[in-house]
Formats: structure tokens, C-alpha cells, sequence
């Protein structure tokens, strides 16, 4: 969502903070985790508008994929299964660094919908109560923003 | 085309892209898609909808409950997550701590339990080693006489001559 990790574990920790200091405001109508989404959510959107004003350019942050992909591949193998090859884990990370930089070249209205529902996989009915949208609004917006990531990863120059 | 009715052609598009529609619903759409441009615009949908489903969630970075609690306890001055509030003040949680002494007395209950049960028991062993064998652990006064057999003889003392 804001295509950068540093920023988004500072963010994420904010979500449980403001979550624990409010929880009392929590009146149980929808789930939990519904909750700390929409939190979240309306977090990465201030973020956003934060690091917009700054001028903050996403190159330098998006520049650790490939380290992350190592280390995450390293990180979730399991027992006897093989590790892939170095010349595949780098092809693999810099196809995901080329997605990544296509998805924050989306508009963030677009892109929270691809988040929530093609990366988190929500179901429609949490999706409009994190985001406060109806049901065909979500959809049609969902249809734009797939086309717009598409147009956008096309756009991205291959790094290889 | 007005926007709305646009908005509502995406929406049933996505329906039949992720496979969310009726037969009637399905033919009405491939009718549809039957235009190039539509075509193509949901041939980019679709592309765009691959390219997320290779994408990895991040694994939870190290230490970050520790961190959120870190930040609570700046945020709420020191009111949660204090370390005073943890037993012995080297991150054992009150909860982890409760469920240990718990177990350290039943431990102690258990083994005092046993010890009691022991002591019992040795109440009433004395009686039935001795009357198996007396020789064998029951120690008997020094003055008496044992014959070769195992026997016990009676005590003769002399009787002073008149």
C-alpha cells in the first residue's frame, strides 16, 4: 500500500497502538480484524498525504526487493524442500519489484481496493465496511483499478 | 453511455471476471465483450488481476510486539507495559508468571503428598519385619543371649551360695 517496508511496519505498529488505545470505542459490529483494517486503511491514506507533501519518492524504498525476496524465500522454506535458484529468486524478485512499482504508480483510491481484495483476498461485504463504499461502487472501481495496474506495470521499464 | 450506467457495465464485468455470475448473466456479458475495446479493456483487467496473485504477504518483522508495547507505553506514559508492572523485571508477563507458581505448588503438594503417604506406610511396617524375621533387622538388648541355633536362652544369674 505505501511501497515501502520501513514505512509500512512503522504504520502497522501504529495500527495496534491506536487499536489498544481505543478499543474501548470498538462496539463489536463488525469483526476485529475488519476493524484494524479499516484502521489501518485510513492510516496508510494520511501516511500517504504526509509523504506527498514531503516529496518523498518511493525509488530508494522500493530498491530492497530483491533483499527482502531472499530473505522472506530463506525465511518461509520448509524442511526439504529445495531452495531455488539464485539466478530464478532474482528473476522472481525483480518481476515483484516491477510489480510493486506499478502498483504505487495506481491512485491509492484504486489501489486499496486491489490490496484489500487481490492481495488480502476480503470478502466484498468487509471491503465496504473498511472502505465505507457500496457494493457496485467496489466493484466498478475494481474493474478500473486492475486495468490501470496493468497499463501502469507495461509502463515500467523491465529492470533486467 | 451516462457514468452510471459505466460504473454498473465494470461492476458486472468484475461479477464475471471472478466468476460470479448466472448462465443468463454470462451471455449477456460475452455479448458485450464481443466489442474490441471492451474486450481488451477486460483482457488488461484480467492481466492486472494475475500479476497480484503472485505477490507474497510480508512475514511479520522481528520484535514487533515488543515495539508496538514500546510505543503504547510512550503513548500512554508509562500507565501500560511498564516494566514495573512485570514480575522480577526481566519480561516475564504477570499471566506467565501466575501459571508458573501454580505449577511450582502443585509440585510441592504432589511431593508432600507422597512424603505423607510414606510415612504411613512405615507406621505399619515395623510389626510385620518383625514378626517375618526378627533376627534379621530388629536390634535386641546386648544382655541376651543367643544359642547357636538363633534361639533365645533365659537369663541364669548365680545364686550366691549359703
Amino acid at each position: 500500500m505505501l511501497g515501502n517496508s520501513a514505512e509500512a511496519e512503522d504504520v502497522a505498529q501504529d495500527v495496534f497502538v491506536k487499536a489498544f488505545m481505543a478499543i474501548e470505542s470498538f462496539r463489536g459490529d463488525s469483526m476485529l480484524g475488519t476493524w484494524l483494517y479499516r484502521i489501518g486503511i485510513n492510516l496508510c491514506k494520511n501516511r500517504l498525504k504526509y509523504l506527498s507533501r514531503r516529496q518523498y519518492g518511493t525509488k530508494s524504498a522500493l530498491e530492497d526487493v530483491p533483499e527482502r525476496a531472499f530473505s522472506r524465500q530463506e525465511n518461509q522454506r520448509t524442511v526439504g524442500e529445495q531452495a531455488p535458484r539464485p539466478d530464478q529468486a532474482l528473476e522472481g524478485a525483480r518481476a515483484e519489484s516491477r510489480v510493486q512499482r506499478a502498483l504505487s504508480a495506481v491512485d491509492p483510491q484504486f489501489r486499496e481496493l486491489l490490496v484489500l481484495r487481490d492481495i488480502q483476498g476480503l470478502p466484498y461485504g468487509d471491503i465496504m465496511k473498511i472502505t465505507g463504499l457500496a457494493e457496485g461502487t467496489v466493484k466498478s472501481r475494481l474493474h478500473r483499478a486492475r486495468s490501470a495496474l496493468r497499463r501502469a506495470y507495461d509502463a515500467q521499464e523491465d529492470p533486467s | 453511455m451516462t457514468a452510471s450506467a459505466k460504473d454498473a457495465q465494470s461492476a458486472h464485468l468484475t461479477d464475471f471476471l471472478e466468476g460470479n455470475v448466472d448462465d443468463g448473466q454470462q451471455a449477456s456479458i460475452e455479448l458485450l465483450l464481443s466489442d474490441p475495446a471492451l474486450r481488451a479493456e477486460m483482457d488488461a483487467a484480467r492481466a492486472g488481476r494475475a500479476l497480484l496473485k503472485g505477490l507474497d504477504t510480508q512475514p511479520t518483522p522481528q520484535n514487533f510486539l515488543r515495539k508496538v508495547q514500546r510505543r503504547v507505553r510512550r503513548k500512554s506514559g508509562g500507565r501500560h507495559f511498564h516494566p514495573a508492572q512485570q514480575p522480577f523485571g526481566f519480561g516475564l508477563s504477570i499471566e506467565v508468571f501466575i501459571v508458573v507458581a501454580i505449577a511450582v505448588m502443585a509440585a510441592c503438594w504432589m511431593v508432600l503428598d507422597l512424603g505423607r503417604q510414606s510415612l504411613e506406610y512405615d507406621v505399619f511396617r515395623p510389626a510385620a519385619v518383625e514378626s517375618k524375621a526378627p533376627s534379621e533387622g530388629v536390634d535386641m538388648p546386648e544382655a541376651t543371649p543367643r544359642s547357636p541355633a538363633g534361639k533365645i536362652t533365659p537369663q541364669t544369674t548365680p545364686r550366691p551360695s549359703p
